[in-house]
């Protein structure tokens, strides 16, 4: 009797057993994450000297900490998806050779989406150069208006928003407060150069009148006072609001309260926006901070929050879309019309088929509020509301449909 | 003579009226206010505030235990259940719960209760007599929300946000029993008064799945569409089934409307105006008052369910949460 009761035993272990390798014999789905070794966007001491005193000791500052949490997020989604998802980084020093060294190490690893750190220039190559294999690309740093116009791609998708979505988001708010007047100060840097024109566009769509554009250097030569010396930078004319453009905020960050006209200051200062800011109370927020505190303990910054999203666009759309063999086309899923995601700040978030950008809202934010969300209220669409930020189908000149 | 003959006959009848309507005290809302920690009591009957209690910090679902006479409020960061008497209206006691209790559930019989730890991905189940936990049930999804037990008691379904699945455990063997993929952001569920459908509300979807009890398999979708509001606006949340078992309320969210539907034809009635950001949401026993929550304009809307319509507003504390009627 109890011989029988010990095999009876054994049988229903080895049954378990199979049940649980069963269980983890799902296929591996490769999800390939590239950035770059040395990225002065993240430099270690911080690019401008306020970070040496306030984020000391946290140099792990890369947005691949989100796709981490994203990684450890998407495990549940794993028994309805019936793979195992793995993340696969790899952080590249050659940016000469870039494209393909991430082109080898797609193929070498069967990597089915890859995720993307990087600036302009690195990604187009990489683009390029990736095209003939059909894979998709997801955006989470750069915010260049060009990529999502002329120069876009239809396998690149662009999870962070654009320069033009950030700067929409902020003259729908200076416009909604009746500061119309705005001075622009812009930096030296190509980029910076970007974000101004950018904003200049969107004045000009929300009724915001430019009173002067002024160009700002760093330094203290006495002989370019009027570029470096606030005092003769924002003197003589009228205005309501100060923009400024400095992409690596080595300088907007002396600006608020400083200005000759009592004024606000908005764009690398002041009031910023933002895809996803660490006070943000609403919509499941808090719970997506506290999980993200708790895995890498410090705050969560906007990138940190588009390479999570990515990884969850991923997982969501392995769920719903994937056919019986295991096979997904991600850059027809991704602009699908009933292809959407929560993003843990409002609406469900799609992709804008024109030029493959996400669509989200916006956050408009001090150092530590959340001020405004935009699109703010009273700023409609015909289709979307959140089409009032951003290049519109008709504004984009991105021909991909 | 005749005079004074009238104001003595008024004078009784005045009186009798409201011997009356104090004999008819037929029950009472209870309001838990995330935002100002504390729980609005108001008069059913008069629609007027009775007292502002103390909930516990940021409280939100809220169950009554009838034979006890307790109401049983999920105080989120204290990470309990606090036990308010109905009598007194005061704590006098604590259910422990685990890390940051949202949505709870009572079983059909009153022994337990089944909590979802969001931050954890946990669901925990209480013995309420003891008070302490029997159990943890673990990886019910990313940022579990909806609790609600099956009529017979014998399984809870759980909706997990992030996840977007309805898992359904058996919390008296702690098991995972099924997991089962819906809409994007399930929110809360409710069974319907015969037990055979479980609804659960998909906020980000703007719809309702309706799931068979027993074979757990998806029978149903309802899609709210609304002329004159944003798809996107339609977020639904809550739900009060009616007691009559014909229809189900479901608060819509930024919407601003209670929608209205058939449960047997699963037809969308109506769409009833309500206040900013309505989620949660009640009915009294003869289904001819609902009651809704408004999470961002700190009041709660009274709904006469025959009109159709709002008929009254109470403000009340900040950030409005969870709804009960006690009768």
């Amino acid at each position: 009797m109890n011989l029988i009761y010990k095999i009876l035993i054994n049988i229903i272990f080895i049954g378990l057993t199979f049940f649980s390798l069963q269980a983890n014999d799902n296929p591996k789905f490769n999800i390939g994450y590239y950035d770059l070794e040395n990225d002065i966007r993240y430099s270690e001491w911080g690019i401008h000297p306020v970070d040496i005193r306030s984020d000391t000791n946290k140099t792990y500052k890369k947005p691949v900490a989100g796709a981490e949490l994203g990684l450890k997020d998407i495990k549940p989604f794993q028994r309805m998806a019936k793979v195992n998802f793995e993340l696969l980084t790899k952080s590249i020093k050659d940016t000469e050779n870039i494209g393909e060294i991430i082109y080898n190490h797609i193929l070498e690893n069967n990597i089915k989406i890859i995720i993307t750190d990087l600036p302009k220039n690195e990604l187009l190559k990489v683009v390029t150069k990736v095209s003939d294999l059909n894979i998709s690309l997801m955006n989470i740093s750069e915010r260049d208006n060009s990529i999502r116009s002329e120069q876009c791609h239809e396998n690149l998708f662009h999870i962070i928003p654009s320069n033009r979505m950030l700067t929409d988001s902020l003259a729908q708010y200076l416009s909604d407060k009746k500061w119309r007047k705005v001075l622009i100060l812009t930096g030296p840097l190509k980029e910076d150069e970007e974000k101004s024109n950018s904003f200049k566009e969107s004045a000009k769509q929300f009724g915001l009148k430019v009173v002067d554009e002024r160009k700002f250097l760093l330094g203290n030569d006495p002989r370019a006072r009027d570029q470096n010396d606030l005092d003769f930078l924002t003197g003589s004319n009228k205005y309501d609001a100060v923009y400024i453009s400095d992409t690596h905020r080595e300088f907007s960050y002396k600006v608020p309260f400083a200005t000759q006209q009592p004024a606000a200051v908005v764009g690398s200062a002041g009031l910023i926006a933002r895809a996803w800011h660490w006070s943000y109370l609403r919509h499941g927020a808090p719970q997506v901070h506290g999980r993200f505190e708790r895995m890498h303990n410090r705050r969560m910054t906007e990138e940190n929050w588009a390479s999570w999203v990515a990884m969850r666009m991923v997982a969501e759309a392995l769920v719903r879309f994937k056919k019986d063999d295991n096979e997904i086309n991600f850059s027809k899923t991704f602009i699908d019309s009933n292809y959407k995601i929560g993003g843990s700040k409002g609406p469900a978030l799609n992709f804008r088929p024109w030029n493959r950008q996400l669509r989200q809202t916006i956050m408009i934010s001090s150092e530590n509020w959340v001020t405004s969300i935009a699109p703010l209220e009273g700023f409609v669409h015909r289709d979307n509301n959140l089409d009032t930020i951003g290049m519109d189908a008709k504004t984009s000149k991105c021909n991909i449909n | 003579m005749k005079k004074i003959n009238v104001i003595i006959k008024s004078t009784i009848l005045f009186l009798a009226l409201i011997f009356l309507s104090y004999k008819s005290f037929a029950g009472v809302i209870y309001i838990s206010n995330e935002g100002s920690d504390n729980i609005t009591v108001i008069d059913l009957n008069t629609l007027t505030i009775i007292d502002t209690i103390e909930g516990g910090d940021r409280p939100r679902d809220m169950h009554y235990l009838k034979e006890q006479g307790h109401l049983l409020v999920a105080a989120s960061e204290d990470d309990i259940i606090n036990i308010i008497d109905v009598n007194s209206l005061k704590i006098i006691g604590t259910l422990e719960t685990g890390d940051d209790p949202e949505i709870f559930d009572i079983s059909p019989d009153g022994n337990i209760a089944v909590v979802s730890n969001e931050d954890d991905n946990e669901a925990t189940v209480i013995d309420i007599k003891t008070r302490k936990i029997l159990r943890v049930i673990e990886d019910v999804g990313i940022e579990p929300e909806g609790v609600t037990f099956s009529p017979d008691g014998k399984l809870v379904f759980i909706t997990s946000e992030v996840t977007n699945t309805v898992i359904i455990i058996d919390p008296w063997k702690g098991e995972i029993i099924e997991e089962v993929l819906v809409g994007n952001r399930p929110r809360r569920g409710a069974f319907t008064q015969d037990g055979s459908e479980y609804w659960v509300t998909n906020e980000l979807g703007g719809s309702v799945s309706i799931l068979n009890a027993k074979t757990f398999e998806i029978i149903h979708t309802i899609v709210f569409s609304k002329k004159g509001i944003r798809d996107e606006e339609i977020t639904p949340v809550d739900f009060a089934m009616s007691n009559d078992g014909t229809k189900a309320y479901i608060t819509l969210g930024r919407a601003k409307h209670v929608a209205v539907v058939d449960t047997n034809s699963y037809e969308v009635i109506d769409y009833i105006l309500a206040g900013s950001r309505v989620w949660g949401a009640a009915i009294t026993k003869d289904d001819k008052t609902l009651i809704v929550t408004n999470g961002q304009s700190d009041d709660i809307s009274i709904i006469d369910t025959d009109k159709r319509a709002s008929v009254n507003s109470i403000a009340v504390g900040r950030t409005p949460h969870t709804v009960r009627i006690v009768e």
